[in-house]
């Protein structure tokens, strides 16, 4: 959207040349993105489908053009597939929770038109699957972060996902624990809505997520974004309201009871429940324009202590502008 | 053509039914050239700033937008299948425009104003209600200041797929990616056309 001036002013030659065109969906691509070892990239479009494209370069010669294949067609969405994200996998917790049955630790979740997420893995045939379905937003789904800093109490990485229903949800893996099992759940979250199980899912590949928490309220429309840090923790939104919100997570958990948070369950396999405090907001970010993006991202500019160190806020809006934010958490 | 009607007879009201002022407000609208532009590309400073035109009752003299005025900037636009207007075609109505807050008691002339506009299609299973309410996305869109969010809905009942018109029109995307579509948008356009 906006112009990029300063790519002038560099003399140093680093020249991008066109390397090729990945062909399949049938309409505009909503998103993309690479898996945390490179080996593959998902893609995701109005047309319903996420795609994902393994990386068979046989990476000789450096005049060789990219080779990339279609290695899985996913298509259970019911609605435009608005986002797609890999689990960071260089973490050691997001090792925890894959079962002796899953052949890799890539993990891809998706956001959608249809109010739903899906995560998918790849079973021990190399078939990438729907392994479980999130539903409990009313609304469409903007898109999705993965927790990407190192958890405390070694679970998996945890999901943040937000709507055109205003809400922020988080979303954690419960701990499988009783494998053998599985087959007799009642109340099992997942069955009701949206085709509920796909049918290619195997039993044995299926995950219970549970949403552990909602975020402050702090929305009144449509939330288009939120950036989850990896250095610190600290969650930033951002939608058609036009406000900017900074939330952090509260170190000792409250009681489950009381955080409020629907579907659940109460055997204490489901994980913690969180809770999340709104450390300040900013209205008018983009004046009266809807705001569409926000991303942490670390400083590099004259004014910064540590250099490539602290974080700062990037904001994008209706109005055409990138706006840097300085945020001081005291 | 007239075979393919979906509504064959429909309810006409005489332009001098329909509510108006007794002196309409002097606002002048000058939408960009193209009719969607504003939509798909972002967006100019709203140009019209402070207004210095006035309506009568209005004490201070600043111009806020009212009911009203969002009637008369969407009345006029046409039918996509008959001669006439949707406002004649009672497709929308004045009580049926909500702003929230009021632009009276703006705090902050930044400050977000929410337009729902409830359509009630002529029949209950008209296929052009998507075309209806983006041409009213569109018309909104183009012409109020851009603190202005427009909410366009199938008023409750009216429409077999209310869920799903209602959920496209709300998805700006889906918009965006509606008026890139060449037929939509000269649909759109001949709809707009008979906008002052």
């Amino acid at each position: 959207m906006g112009g990029g001036a300063e790519s002038e002013e560099e003399e140093e030659v680093r020249e991008w040349e066109f390397n090729l065109v990945l062909e399949g969906h049938e309409n505009e691509v909503k998103s993309l993105a690479f898996s945390p070892g490179g080996q593959y990239l998902a893609t995701s479009s109005r047309d319903k489908s996420v795609w994902i494209w393994e990386d068979v370069s046989s990476g000789q010669g450096r005049d060789d053009e990219d080779e990339w294949e279609t290695v899985a067609v996913l298509s259970e969405h019911d609605g435009d597939v608005k986002a797609v994200a890999w689990c960071p996998s260089n973490l050691p917790n997001a090792r925890a929770g894959v079962g002796r049955q899953h052949n890799s630790s890539e993990v891809l979740a998706s956001a959608s038109y249809d109010d739903t997420v899906r995560v998918w893995r790849e079973d021990a045939d190399g078939e990438w699957v729907c392994v479980a379905v999130l539903e409990g937003h009313g609304g469409t789904v903007w898109g999705l972060q993965w927790e990407g800093k190192e958890r405390q109490d070694g679970r998996f990485p945890r999901l943040m996902t937000f709507s055109a229903d205003g809400s922020i949800r988080v979303w954690t893996l419960r701990v499988d624990e009783e494998e053998e099992e599985e087959g007799q759940q009642e109340g099992n979250p997942f069955r009701s809505g949206f085709g509920g199980v796909p049918s290619t899912m195997r039993r044995s590949l299926r995950e219970e997520w549970d949403c552990t928490a909602v975020l402050p309220k702090v929305h009144t429309r449509d939330v288009y974004s939120v950036s989850w840090s990896a250095d610190t923790g600290l969650v930033a939104s951002t939608g058609s309201d036009g406000i900017v919100a900074v939330y952090a997570e509260e170190s000792a958990p409250e009681d489950a009871a009381k955080s409020g948070v629907e579907g659940g369950a109460e055997n204490g396999t489901s994980g913690p429940k969180s809770n999340w405090k709104v450390l300040g907001t900013v209205a008018r970010a983009h004046g009266p324009y809807e705001v569409n993006h926000i991303t942490w991202c670390k400083r590099f500019d004259p004014g910064a202590e540590h250099k490539g160190k602290e974080e700062m806020l990037v904001t994008t809006g209706d109005d055409g502008v990138v706006r840097p934010w300085q945020v001081r958490v005291s | 053509m007239e075979r393919d009607l979906e509504n064959a007879n429909p309810t006409i009201l005489n332009v001098s039914q329909l509510p108006s002022r007794q002196r309409k407000g002097p606002v002048t609208r000058h939408g960009p050239d193209s009719k969607c532009d504003s939509i798909v590309f972002p967006q100019h400073p709203w140009p019209f700033g402070s207004s210095s035109s006035s309506d009568e009752g209005d004490d201070d003299g600043e111009d806020h937008v009212d009911a009203q005025d969002i009637y008369d900037l969407i009345s006029t636009i046409s039918d996509p299948e008959h001669p006439h207007t949707l406002g004649q075609l009672s497709v929308v109505r004045l009580p049926d425009i909500h702003l929230d807050p009021s632009p009276a008691v703006l705090p902050d002339p930044d400050a977000l104003v929410t337009v729902l506009v409830e359509l009630t299609p002529t029949i209950n299973h008209c296929s052009l209600a998507t075309v209806i309410g983006l041409a009213v996305r569109c018309r909104l869109e183009q012409t109020l200041p851009p603190n202005y969010r427009v909410d366009v809905r199938m008023k409750d009942g009216s429409h077999a797929q209310d869920d799903q018109v209602n959920k496209q029109l709300g998805d700006k995307e889906r918009v965006a990616a509606a008026l890139e579509n060449d037929t939509l948008q000269r649909m759109v356009d001949k709809m707009l056309e008979t906008c002052a």
